[in-house]
């Protein structure tokens, strides 16, 4: 714990702590603006902790941004009935309704309040969880990692939009895509096709940022004349009491829960907790009718859940370096290129590393409830900038950005390349996460299996026999039933329409 | 064309570039020689995971052409075209605008690429196309474009030179 107390104590220097406040400032704003996401901005950013003298701040920075954009969310939800992030989808159905009655101050309130709750439960359980799975987690050999890496491919498809098989053909296609380069147990070339400038592989930097950036800054130029019909903000009544603090206690509790456990699983984001908390938070409700026309319930139980699962996301990745989430995945890129291998053998080689990220998520939570309630009026205006000006910087950004990390112009290539593919793989309905998921474990995956087998002698039967690994296999397998199950009563109650 | 049609044929030509390029790249991981030293090799990744792709790409092409069929079936002339949404204005997609941007990007990747015109003129010049044209070139939105673009285009590249020490073509 004294590493947790230096950590946190470093955070409210000055410096760590400017880049704190910044970094959950431009978190909402990017939060609350429709069409740009947590993931865009922190991908964006990435290239630029490069030239920050301590990668302490600029983990500060990364992980401020992420809680402070899955905050942001509510307030266009709230205000134009636009989730800012898909995580906000769920509050649009309770928080417009309330707002277009002249309760914009209320709703926002509870939103606010509920998220700062759901931030803190699951920084709890990280805090609490972390170390003890981290320990666990050193126990881990080849096997179980391989293990690990199927089940949190299998979970993210099985739980991406659409269906299961778009969602493992994005994960193989990132695992492929990851593939090219030098054969680190070899250390030959493979799969270049005889270009020089595959040699390296492709980056992961442009990568994401084509996937991720220029695919939505397309996406929301071709959905340009879009309308929404916007309310302005109050601020009355954004505080909530201690009744309402005592009538929400079960929801809010509940809905943390949810949250924390669904950010744990690897793979799975904001979005899918959100959705959980509040349709539990309907079935168990005596007034369900009530959900979808300004139900303060409704509103509490998306917030906290979207919130906690921060925290539970966080879980994975400092424990054992598997993204809990999409942004998460950003941030394990983030650490691999300045040189960390995320796992948790660095709770003891570089314990400042998962401690900053801990403290972090506790402090930016403080300061976005801060923020958001003095600012909100402020950053409700902010939502509405044109888009013909932003988006061609943001553009601009990810080329100068692909090009940054290596100074190869390759990369600005491969950046455009990837955006017209994400762009196209969402037309076509096959989800991006899993593509990135895939991209940045495909590696793991494969030299794990690799070790294991070179271990065991080419034989695969440790990888079911041994416990940990089993487990994951089994659950792997109940997961792909499962789906597969789902898939085919979907096909045929499509065909027999 | 009706939108899942058109979803359809768009999911059918992705699954068709995934096939090929699933297929090159198992004939190309054939072509590396096998290890001596462990079990596995380069090359077998690579085959397992393009077999993978190649089968989920067929299952999922046989769903997009029965989708496809369907559409076309509700697109027959004696069927009449159901209205999703009474009232409400039909929603417009801006293609168009979005291949212009796709055009100004790969010119500007390619002029950087040249090293014909520095990055701190290109960027700004990069940025006006953009803005203008998903202002619709209008004349009265031609200054603030030009303004907008100038600094922030010629702000950044600076920055990034001089700040961030990133040596832009």
């Amino acid at each position: 714990m004294d590493v947790f107390f230096s950590s946190a104590l470093h955070i409210v220097t000055p410096i760590p702590f400017m880049w704190c406040v910044l970094g959950v400032a431009l978190g909402i704003v990017v939060g609350a603006i429709p069409g740009l996401s947590g993931a865009m901005l922190i991908t964006m950013t990435v290239p630029l902790t490069f030239f920050m003298g301590d990668f302490h701040d600029a983990l500060i920075l990364l992980v401020s941004m992420y809680v402070g954009s899955v905050s942001g969310g509510l307030i266009s939800a709230t205000l134009l009935r636009m989730p800012g992030t898909p995580a906000a989808v769920m509050t649009t159905l309770d928080g417009y309704p309330m707002a277009r009655s002249g309760q914009a101050g209320r709703a926002l309130g509870l939103g606010i309040m509920a998220s700062f709750a759901g931030g803190l439960v699951s920084w709890l359980f990280l805090v609490i969880l972390s170390p003890m799975l981290a320990i666990w987690a050193t126990k881990f050999g080849p096997w179980e990692y391989f293990a690990m890496v199927a089940m949190a491919l299998v979970l993210i498809a099985s739980v991406s939009s659409g269906s299961m098989l778009k969602g493992l053909l994005a994960g193989f296609l990132g695992i492929i895509a990851s593939m090219p380069g030098v054969d680190e147990s070899t250390g030959r070339l493979r799969l270049t096709f005889g270009f020089d400038e595959w040699s390296n592989g492709l980056t992961l930097l442009p990568v994401l940022l084509g996937i991720f950036v220029i695919s939505q800054v397309l996406k929301y130029v071709v959905d340009i004349d879009a309308k929404s019909e916007a309310i302005s903000a109050s601020t009355k009544n954004m505080l909530m009491s201690l009744k309402d603090w005592k009538d929400q206690a079960v929801n809010i509790i509940r809905s943390s829960l949810i949250g924390t456990w669904v950010g744990i699983l690897p793979g799975i984001g904001a979005s899918i907790g959100s959705i959980c908390a509040y349709s539990v938070a309907r079935n168990v409700s005596k007034t369900p009718e009530k959900f979808g026309t300004g139900f303060e319930d409704g509103i509490i139980a998306s917030e906290t859940a979207n919130n906690a699962t921060v925290g539970g996301a966080l879980v994975p990745l400092v424990t054992m370096g598997i993204p809990g989430s999409v942004i998460d995945a950003i941030l394990i890129s983030a650490l691999l290129m300045h040189n960390l291998q995320p796992g948790p053998l660095l709770f003891v080689t570089e314990p400042e590393i998962p401690y900053t990220i801990i403290a972090t998520h506790l402090i930016a939570n403080v300061v976005m409830v801060v923020l958001m309630l003095v600012s909100v009026k402020w950053i409700a205006r902010l939502v509405q900038v044109p888009t013909a000006y932003l988006m061609p910087v943001i553009l601009m950004f990810c080329i100068v950005g692909s090009f940054s990390m290596q100074n190869r112009e390759f990369d600005m290539w491969v950046a455009i390349v990837f955006g017209v593919l994400g762009f196209a793989m969402e037309r076509a309905r096959i989800p991006l996460a899993p593509f990135v998921i895939g991209f940045i474990l495909g590696d793991l995956a494969e030299s794990t299996l690799r070790s294991g087998l070179m271990a065991s002698a080419g034989s695969i039967e440790p990888l079911f026999t041994r416990p940990i690994s089993g487990t994951f296999l089994v659950i792997t397998a109940l997961l792909l039933v499962w789906s597969i199950v789902t898939e085919i009563r979907i096909t045929r109650q499509l065909s027999a329409r | 064309m009706k939108p899942e049609s058109q979803n359809a044929i768009i999911e059918l030509a992705l699954y068709l570039l995934f096939s090929a390029i699933s297929v090159a790249i198992f004939f190309n991981a054939r072509t590396l020689p096998t290890s001596t030293r462990e079990p596995l090799g380069s090359a077998t990744m690579p085959q397992i995971v393009s077999v993978i792709i190649l089968v989920i790409c067929a299952a999922l092409s046989l769903r997009a052409l029965a989708e496809l069929r369907r559409g076309m079936a509700r697109n027959a002339p004696h069927a009449p075209a159901p209205d999703p949404a009474p009232g409400r204005p039909r929603e417009v997609k801006r293609y168009g605008l979005a291949t212009c941007l796709l055009i100004y990007s790969i010119a500007f990747v390619g002029l950087l690429q040249m090293r014909i015109v520095p990055a701190r003129f290109l960027a700004p010049l990069f940025l006006f196309l953009c803005i203008w044209t998903l202002l619709r070139f209008r004349k009265r939105s031609l200054l603030p474009a030009a303004l907008v673009a100038g600094v922030i285009g010629y702000g950044t590249s600076e920055v990034f030179s001089h700040i961030f020490y990133i040596n832009l073509p």
